[in-house]
């Protein structure tokens, strides 16, 4: 997990914490279940102070995104799966809204495009 | 709630000169706190007061929920402190003096300050005496660091040291608080050291306490506002904490940044805060001619 | 309490060893050279000065402000008094002792064994000691060093002032003073006998050391460092 704190950045760095793990989270680079580092490891090694991180990671709890097992540490949370397949399925929602806006433009028709869009289903295997 | 580690009440303490008014401060378990201030403003006083060398006037210390002299030697026992004249004799050698003071500390670890003096790279045959201010402090911080305290005193411990082994020492004493367990009290008037480890941060002027809050706080609420002297009138009293004039307008220093950027939008500019501009606007005017 | 003894004797060690390296060429010279000297005042003498070294190690810790270290360590201030005042008493009286031995032993010495190791040499070097350390040690412990500059400026005023009284009123009577004193002496001794003698003695020299403790214990914690 990285994280990069800037000073002159407007935001609070808490928020900048919070932002860049969920960010992560969701992208997947997070997976669920892993580990992160206690609220003192990090902010000893971004050189911040205990209480800043403790907030972000209170911020990221309340969001559902992370959870603290007592005596054992913080996890990424479970309940990601759903929140991160709907933000995931948004994404292809996104995308498939552009390609279909460029095939219109080109005038192509439905049949067309169902037929492209098995083609690349059974070539992706 | 975790009893904190040091907490302070209504400090007092008259000299001739110089006088140490309602100080109180809260330090909890398991953080660094900075006392910042400039020099001669009680911060050394307040060390003192704390390791009960000078007695108060008036007010209470209490340090792991104990009073501060009716357990005396039982709370020395966990605080390991270093001041900023290291007290040690010139013509006993460094290996005596630490044997010396080892004989206090149940929890004396031998091999850690043998690390620790090797990582310093102190001289333990020379006699104290040969040593430089900076190597001084470097032994006292040895001393301080081997004996598993839970709580750490240090009155100016950076000056004297270099840059590269002042990041080390910061960020040595950022691992240190891993252990929740453990807390650090520093007293310096060197802000950007603080920038590195302060948890809270407590600033003294003139023997009062200007402000004591936590950084998040202070970044979070505190910012100073520059632009011209015009803003002066348009800004809510109740959050000017501090001005300074120069010839190209007035840096007021707020207690509510976010009310100030609502206010100005462009028309001035609202930096955070940093520890200096505390130290040097806080309720003080300066003119430059 | 020991503790705090043994950081003393690390600390002051090479100090204390010239200090009796010192002192014991003093005494040899006084042991040889003076022929006609009386062993009390040979005891009496050594007490006085080995009781001076704790003053020694309170200008030492003056001087590099080591009682800011003391003060620091998890010890009471009761503590750091009741330990000066062992080491001291210690030292004083492993100090007669080598001076005893000095003086008998030392080749062309004046003294016999026998001559210093009797009871009046004995007890006016525990006097000795004793009373000067009752006398210091509070100074010492509330001031430093500046302590014995107070305690033997003081010395000297009152000297000067009873001379002077003296002088005004035309009397000897120091000397009727100290004959009387030693009268006195003299008196006790002959009606309770030798050993009850000593015995109140050294009843009366341990009350002094006592007083002397309570006073120390309570000026030190009101000492600001």
């Amino acid at each position: 997990m990285r994280i990069l704190i800037s000073n002159s950045s407007p935001d609070p760095i808490y928020q900048q914490i919070v932002r860049q793990i969920k960010g992560q989270i969701i992208a997947g680079d997070l997976p669920e279940g892993s580990p992160l580092p206690s609220i003192r490891k990090l902010a000893h090694e971004l050189q911040i102070s205990v209480i800043t991180t403790k907030r972000a990671y209170e911020e990221l709890d309340k969001e559902g995104l992370i959870d603290t097992v007592g005596g054992k540490g913080t996890f990424v949370a479970s309940q990601n799966q759903e929140f991160l397949r709907e933000k995931r399925m948004k994404l292809v929602e996104g995308k498939l809204s552009e390609a279909l806006e460029d095939a219109r433009l080109l005038g192509m028709s439905r049949r067309e495009v169902g037929e492209m869009v098995d083609l690349l289903w059974e070539e992706e295997g | 709630m975790d009893t904190p580690a040091i907490r302070i009440t209504n400090l007092r303490k008259r000299y001739p000169g110089f006088e140490l008014e309602d100080v109180s401060f809260t330090l909890p378990r398991g953080y660094v706190m900075g006392l910042v201030g400039p020099n001669g403003a009680g911060k050394t006083t307040i060390v003192k007061l704390i390791m009960n060398l000078i007695r108060p006037d008036g007010g209470k210390i209490n340090v792991f929920g104990l009073d501060h002299r009716a357990h005396e030697a039982e709370i020395k026992s966990r605080i390991g402190w270093v001041y900023d004249v290291p007290p040690f004799y010139g013509d006993v050698s460094l290996r005596d003096t630490k044997r010396a003071i080892a004989l206090f500390y149940p929890k004396w670890n031998e091999s850690l300050f043998n690390e620790l003096a090797a990582q310093f790279q102190l001289p333990l045959r020379k006699k104290v005496k040969r040593l430089s201010n900076g190597m001084r402090t470097k032994l006292a911080l040895a001393l301080a660091l081997s004996h598993d305290a839970d709580l750490l005193v240090l009155d100016e411990p950076t000056t004297g040291l270099d840059p590269v082994f002042r990041r080390e020492l910061l960020h040595g004493l950022s691992d240190l608080l891993q252990d929740e367990r453990k807390s650090i009290l520093f007293s310096t008037h060197i802000t950007t050291d603080l920038e590195r480890i302060a948890d809270f941060v407590t600033f003294i002027r003139n023997g009062r306490v200007t402000l004591s809050t936590s950084r998040e706080e202070l970044m979070e609420k505190w910012g100073v506002v520059r632009g011209g002297e015009e803003l002066l009138e348009a800004m809510d009293p109740a959050i000017r904490r501090g001005i300074r004039y120069h010839p190209h307008g007035v840096d007021v220093l707020t207690s509510d940044a976010i009310a100030a950027r609502k206010a100005f939008g462009r028309k001035a500019v609202v930096d955070p805060a940093s520890f200096e501009d505390i130290v040097v606007l806080m309720e003080g005017r300066e003119r430059h001619a | 309490m020991r503790r705090v003894m043994k950081k003393d004797l690390i600390l002051n060690r090479n100090i204390m060893l010239i200090n009796g390296a010192i002192f014991a060429a003093c005494l040899s010279f006084f042991a040889i050279w003076e022929a006609d000297l009386p062993p009390r005042v040979y005891a009496g003498f050594s007490a006085f000065m080995v009781a001076f070294l704790p003053a020694v190690m309170v200008t030492r810790e003056d001087k590099f402000q080591a009682m800011i270290l003391g003060c620091s360590l998890p010890v009471q201030r009761k503590t750091i008094v009741r330990a000066r005042f062992v080491l001291s008493v210690g030292m004083g009286l492993v100090g007669v002792l080598g001076a005893f031995l000095l003086g008998s032993f030392l080749p062309s010495s004046s003294f016999t064994p026998r001559d210093l190791f009797a009871w009046g040499p004995l007890m006016t070097g525990l006097t000795g000691i004793t009373l000067v350390l009752s006398l210091l040690l509070p100074f010492t412990l509330r001031y430093g060093m500046k302590g014995i500059l107070i305690f033997l400026v003081s010395a000297q005023v009152l000297g000067a002032i009873l001379l002077v009284i003296m002088q005004v009123t035309q009397s000897s009577a120091d000397k009727v003073l100290i004959g009387k004193i030693l009268g006195a002496f003299a008196w006790i001794h002959a009606l309770v006998g030798h050993t009850a003698f000593n015995a109140l003695l050294v009843i009366f020299l341990l009350s002094t050391l006592g007083v002397s403790y309570l006073v120390s214990v309570r000026v030190f914690e009101r000492r600001e460092l």
